[in-house]
């Protein structure tokens, strides 16, 4: 039972298997870059970025991604959670009309403005993508958690569960998909601001592109945004598979 | 035994239940019914504490539902709502599993206590342990929840138009179901409908609620016979003594049927019959004892004619099973203008017959006034 | 009726507010370079003008404290919350004539974090009040707009000229207006061609099944990849072809510029545009088009009278998505070459002037927020009554 139940998810996930194989190997070894490179930019003289190697690039994005992250779907689905209690009831209005406003802010907005609030460099850059990837997981928590049919509370408590069973094992295992939407959505959106990050001084992917763009040298560009975009296509489709497989 | 001792319960400034008291026998079925609002489903909250009353206290054996904590006491009362309630995320075994597990069971006697609910709902383990909710019929789901509600074995059923939601095929099926194993199980259930139909077939005890209140609280035959107000006569209907017809089982009043068989010598019964003058009626039975029809014996052929002397009378219009109650009875007759009814079994056997005046007697106990 | 209890809301308010006062109101810069001085309320402003302030917020802390049911306490945080909002900001502007100082004649004065929060925490208060009046009465306008349009008037009328941020407005106004139009053009053509492609894409993927999933695969793959690597992932090809195809960079079609960025712009708009084209002819009851047809109506009039009524709010639903990604992702593209209000964000970042980067990322906040306020409007006026139209989904 359990290894179908794992061929199943092997069988399903098998592209993004092979696209994260296929991003490892380039990450790791610059030749595939080297020959590419050179064969679409002849005239150019340097085709890989030289201050950093593509892994430090991509170790740097990762970190500024995944600390402001999990921060930010711990506090997001907690936040969630607690507006959807009865103590906090009174606030969920408010959260919903909040959080539905700031989304419609740029995320590039608020990068730029956490610069003259909290400065330069990573940790600035990590507040403000926290501040900008909570927003999806509170929303999507809150109306994943809203969308548990009421008869199926009733019947939960009227077997005897406490509010915090019922948490846990109602409210919680039937929101789960939508909420892993939410943190899909989060992460990816991450990624993609995050490579802005090289404006602010944090590092990452953004820093090949940028340089590219300065230098107007597009083999650097092309090696900062094919990385990006493979590493934002991969960890969509492998959250995605874990939301497909909840609930 | 449940006793409700003056309860009551506000919502602002309007009372759902008012100054409540009432007296739930153990091992009885207590059918509360009503218009919409009565306050009938707000009564079952408070036994097990869904709701909290502002006067009033409720005693289960005696003690005080307030003494115990509420989930530790919801624990031990078996819960079954309109829509069920199956949390769709879980097994069917998962699901039934649930009471048990917060009542740290161990595994083997919560596999045991599934199983053995399992049989009780006569669907076979085996095929539906392992299903999910989205995957059953909606009889099936309604019996999983009476069985979850039953896990942990309590004393005490609520159970909330718990039927409502099926179609009326479905619907008499599990009152048939549920009757048989209350019967089994002898549990005190507390039962709120809005059909009375259902309630006369269940409930061993009715009481119908208005505004709150409750206006009369007797058996069924009683609030029939004897509607204490207009409230509750335009209630029960201008037909009450008809439903009073379907408290009474037709087995209880059947009386012995004079047959005869195909293969006995029919003429010579016949004859006899004939001279004893007693009855004038008898039913032809084949080789299995099985109904084929009334046989005249005033106005028979001699030698006795199967295909002209019998009318067949071996179908469902003008039958009844020894299931059936004075009200299916009553319809036949009214259906086919006789004043006599065959009773059969579930093998088309004959076991009984009926006539109109075993019915009359029993509408002459009721006084109805005007 | 007349219950007293805590208005948790208003109190959160009135708690951030009086909270806001322990971090600097405003900053006072010698020039636009240097990081200046941050000034608390009481240091910042003239004591009558502190004294207010404080009184308001503490007025909003008895409000949360004390609630009734009735409507002056209903109305009285949003009042409050935009009377503060407009003060933070005439405040702020008053500061330039107590300290005017004759060393310092390039003086700037900023909002301060304590100021922002302070203007947050004003919000929190209307939203309170909006809560609880009446949909779309009036009360509930003037609660919601009255503080915002003040600040607009100010604005207009040179009130709040002093302010550092207006002042580097004042100081390249030409430049900020044709900016502003690049971007507009940009972000609005984006969406008008993804408007074109997605709807037909959407119709598309709705009548062929084969065809549903490789589209919804492109458009949902595109939109999960970062703007700025898909704008640098333009300007490979366009460098080429228009080193090939010389005409096209007499038409300014070149590596930079806008033609990469309206080419990533268009395709990041695709996605919500053919979702909710699809989705839009999923719901289609089809039996409500055969009940037109059954009463005589032709092709065209099941078109006008039925189809696009019904599924015209969620495809302007897709597009008021579209047109607010749009008007963040165009700021990024300023940063290859495509012009646009991203300009001054990234000239204030790269050369640390902070009110540069606010006369950019302001303003594009601002038209995030009225386009979506807008379209929302638009959306609603235009749904059939009767019809309920549904929450954008969650992904």
């Amino acid at each position: 039972m359990l290894t179908s139940s794992l061929k199943r998810i092997v069988r399903r996930s098998a592209g993004t298997i092979l696209l994260a194989g296929v991003f490892l190997y380039l990450v790791f070894d610059m030749h595939p870059w080297n020959i590419f490179l050179r064969a679409l930019f002849p005239e150019e003289t340097e085709w890989i970025y030289p201050r950093a190697m593509l892994i430090e690039l991509v170790g740097e994005h990762l970190l500024l991604v995944a600390i402001s992250s999990v921060l930010a779907v711990m506090a997001g689905i907690g936040s969630g959670i607690f507006v959807t209690r009865r103590t906090g009831r009174a606030y969920l209005q408010t959260i919903n009309d909040l959080t539905s406003l700031a989304q419609t802010f740029p995320p590039v907005a608020i990068l730029a403005l956490a610069v003259p609030f909290i400065g330069f460099g990573f940790k600035p850059t990590v507040a403000a993508l926290f501040l900008y990837s909570i927003l999806p997981v509170v929303r999507n928590t809150i109306s994943g958690i809203e969308a548990v049919p009421t008869h199926l509370i009733e019947a939960a408590s009227g077997m005897g569960m406490t509010r915090r069973q019922i948490l846990f094992k109602v409210e919680i295992p039937l929101a789960l998909k939508v909420i892993m939407a939410g943190v899909r959505m989060s992460v990816v959106m991450n990624i993609g601001t995050a490579t802005l990050g090289a404006i602010v001084g944090a590092g990452g992917l953004g820093v090949p592109i940028i340089s590219g763009l300065v230098r107007q040298n597009p083999a650097f560009v092309l090696e900062g945004a094919l990385t990006v975009c493979l590493l934002a296509v991969i960890t969509d489709r492998l959250i995605a598979g874990i939301e497909d497989s909840s609930f | 035994m449940i006793h409700i001792r003056n309860v009551t319960k506000r919502y602002g400034t309007s009372i759902a239940v008012d100054d409540i008291s009432l007296e739930i026998p153990t091992g009885e079925i207590c059918c509360l019914i009503g218009p919409s609002g009565c306050g009938k489903s707000t009564l079952v909250k408070l036994i097990n504490r869904m709701l909290e009353p502002e006067g009033g206290r409720i005693l289960i054996d005696g003690k005080d539902t307030r003494d115990f904590q509420p989930e530790l006491l919801r624990r031990h009362i078996g819960y079954v709502i309109q829509n069920v309630g199956l949390f769709p995320h879980m097994t069917v075994a998962e699901n039934i599993a649930v009471v048990p597990q917060l009542l740290s069971w161990n595994r083997e006697k919560i596999e045991g206590r599934t199983e053995g609910l399992f049989r009780l709902m006569r669907m076979e383990p085996n095929q539906y342990r392992d299903k999910y909710p989205r995957e059953l019929s909606g009889g099936e789901a309604q019996r999983i929840g009476v069985a979850r509600a039953l896990a942990s074995d309590p004393a005490i059923l609520l159970m909330d138009e718990p039927f409502g939601a099926v179609d009326p095929l479905n619907r008499e099926a599990l009152q048939a179901e549920f009757m048989k194993i209350q019967s089994d199980l002898k549990k005190t259930v507390v039962f709120v409908t809005h059909d009375l139909d259902e309630a006369i077939r269940l409930g061993d005890r009715i009481a119908l609620m208005r505004a709150g209140r409750i206006v009369q609280y007797d058996t069924p035959e009683e609030i029939l016979a004897h509607p204490k107000d207009r409230f509750v006569s335009d209630f029960v209907g201008a037909d009450r003594a008809l439903k009073r017809l379907s408290r009474f089982p037709v087995s209880e009043f059947m009386k012995e049927p004079v047959v005869v068989k195909v293969t006995d010598d029919v003429d010579a019964f016949l004859a006899k019959i004939r001279e004893e003058g007693k009855t004038r009626f008898v039913w032809l039975l084949d080789e299995q004892d099985r109904l084929i029809g009334p046989v005249d014996s005033r106005h028979v052929h001699r030698p006795f004619n199967r295909e002209e002397d019998v009318m067949e009378a071996n179908c469902p219009a003008i039958t009844v099973r020894n299931s059936a109650t004075l009200r299916e009875v009553l319809s036949r007759m009214l259906g086919q203008g006789v004043k006599t009814i065959p009773v059969i079994d579930d093998d088309s056997r004959l076991v009984g017959e009926i006539s109109i005046g075993e019915i009359e007697k029993v509408t002459e106990e009721a006084a109805f006034e005007c | 009726m007349h219950r007293v209890g805590i208005d948790r809301v208003t109190l959160a308010g009135a708690v951030i507010g009086l909270c806001s006062f322990g971090l600097h109101f405003a900053v006072l810069r010698p020039n636009r370079l240097s990081s200046g001085d941050g000034l608390f309320v009481w240091n910042a402003l003239p004591s009558s003008e502190a004294i207010i302030l404080v009184l308001l917020w503490l007025c909003a802390l008895g409000a949360g404290l004390l609630y009734r049911k009735n409507r002056p306490f209903r109305l009285a945080p949003g009042l409050i919350g935009n009377v503060v909002l407009v003060l933070v900001f005439l405040f702020t502007a008053g500061m330039a004539t107590n300290t005017t100082d004759p060393d310092l004649p390039f003086l700037r004065i900023s909002i301060g974090s304590g100021g922002w929060i302070m203007a947050f925490a004003s919000y929190i208060l209307i939203l309170s009040s909006q809560q609880k009046l009446a949909d779309r009465g009036f009360l509930r306008l003037f609660v919601s707009l009255s503080g915002l349009t003040a600040i607009v008037l100010l604005l207009a009328t040179g009130h709040l000229s002093d302010i550092s941020v207006i002042k580097e407005f004042s100081a390249r106004q030409g430049r900020f207006l044709s900016e502003l139009s690049q971007h507009l053009i940009i972000a609005g053509a984006s969406v008008g061609i993804a408007t074109i492609i997605g709807t037909g894409l959407g119709v598309w993927a709705f009548r062929s099944r084969i065809l549903e999933r490789p589209v919804f695969f492109f458009v949902n793959t595109v939109q999960t990849l970062p703007s700025l690597a898909l704008f640098g992932l333009m300007i490979a090809p366009l460098a080429l072809l228009s080193q090939r195809y010389p005409v096209l960079r007499d038409l300014g079609i070149q590596g930079i510029g806008w033609a990469p960025a309206l080419i990533a712009l268009s395709l990041y708009a695709l996605l919500p545009i053919t979702r909710n084209t699809y989705t839009s002819l999923r719901i289609l009851d089809p039996d409500v088009i055969e009940a037109g047809r059954g009463m005589g109506m032709n092709g065209l009039q099941v078109l006008w009278r039925i189809e696009i009524p019904l599924s015209l709010p969620i495809i302007l639903s897709g597009i008021r998505t579209a047109l607010v990604q749009s008007i963040g992702n165009t700021t990024v593209a300023a940063l290859i070459g495509a012009g646009g209000l991203g300009v001054f964000v990234f000239q204030g970042l790269g050369q640390a002037v902070p009110d540069l980067i606010l006369l950019g990322a302001i303003p594009v906040i601002v038209l995030s927020v009225c386009t979506d306020k807008l379209m929302a409007i638009l959306i609603h006026q235009i749904t059939p009554k009767g019809i309920a139209l549904q929450e954008e989904p969650a992904s």
